[in-house]
């Protein structure tokens, strides 16, 4: 997806804001923030939460950018961070188990491609708002580090390569937790695509 | 293993796509405001910080040991008589008999670490008597 070079604008407003400079910061935030929103909103499936991870995944970066040696982009870099908070998140809710985990069906991007192209009936309505549950059930049942790789995957159709960068293992535990993850999914929602 | 291209997880795949669709945020700015301000709370918070900072504390933390040394030769009791842990643990001032038949003689032993108290003229001294 070609997130791992830099372009040069990006390197000279890393290179400020590295310098101390909050306005090339500032910058970067805007460049990034709705990839890195949406990656942590797949992954935990709360627009509040996925706002003060959004927030507290720039502050680390912000924090860390003297460590941060441009190897890959920042964007890459940001996600990574996204990831990491997001796992540690979900983790603190399975200890701690939350009642809302769904994000509005108001909150839907009126030009999202998921945006129905026809009027629903509400039966349709209703069935659409059963299959999110149970997907977002699905996804819960699922570590928070299986569900990092099959947000990244299959959402963010990102590569393995980039997924292994990321999360920080190898590629071939990037693909043995693919395969586990995309077993139990499947397990789980089989009766849902025979339906439809 | 099953692979991307397997049907039935092209199907789930599918499914997850379509319904697992996140809308950007509503006021993005926010995150920058929210972010900056943070940021600015951190570089305040390290520029005031000083007050409290290791290069801060060394001095008034010497002035407080000090302090506590000086109270403590002050306050705390000691012992004045010079007296070593090899030295005597009594000491005869002076000694004194009523009855001019009797001498009284003390002398120090100093490997033994006490003091004799020689006495010349009595038959007995009972074994209940104290001599001070």
């Amino acid at each position: 997806m070609g997130e791992d070079f830099p372009p040069s604008d990006e390197a000279d407003l890393l290179a400020r804001a590295r310098q101390g400079d909050l306005s090339a910061f500032d910058e970067l935030i805007t460049l990034h923030r709705e990839k890195i929103y949406m990656q942590i909103c797949y992954m935990v499936r709360n627009s509040e939460d996925a706002l003060d991870l959004t927030q507290e995944t720039f502050l680390r970066a912000w924090r860390s950018l003297a460590r941060f040696d441009g190897k890959v982009s920042f964007l890459t870099w940001a996600r990574r961070i996204a990831t990491n908070a997001s796992i540690d998140l979900c983790r603190l809710r399975k200890r701690r188990p939350q009642a809302e985990l769904e994000i509005g069906p108001m909150r839907i991007d009126a030009a999202s491609r998921t945006t129905p192209t026809e009027p629903e009936v509400p039966g349709a309505r209703l069935d659409r708002a059963e299959i999110r549950r149970r997907i977002d059930a699905a996804l819960e049942t699922l570590s928070p580090e299986h569900r990092a790789v099959i947000v990244l995957r299959e959402i963010e159709e990102l590569s393995y390569e980039e997924i292994s960068r990321h999360v920080g293992c190898s590629m071939g535990t990037v693909m043995s937790r693919l395969f586990h993850a995309r077993k139990k999914l499947q397990t789980q929602l089989t009766d849902l695509h025979e339906e439809f | 293993m099953k692979n991307s291209d397997d049907p039935q997880w092209s199907a789930t795949r599918r499914l997850l796509r379509e319904h697992l669709s996140a809308s950007p945020p509503e006021h993005p700015d926010f995150i920058n405001s929210q972010v900056l301000a943070a940021i600015r709370r951190d570089e305040g918070g390290r520029r005031e910080a000083p007050a409290w900072s290791l290069g801060r504390l060394v001095w008034p933390g010497f002035a407080m040991l000090a302090a506590a040394l000086m109270l403590s030769l002050v306050l705390l009791p000691r012992d004045f008589s010079g007296r070593g842990g090899d030295e005597f643990v009594s000491q005869v001032i002076a000694t004194r008999v009523a009855d001019p038949a009797m001498s009284v003689t003390s002398f120090r032993v100093p490997d033994d670490r006490g003091v004799v108290l020689w006495i010349e003229g009595a038959d007995y001294i009972p074994a209940n008597h104290r001599v001070r």
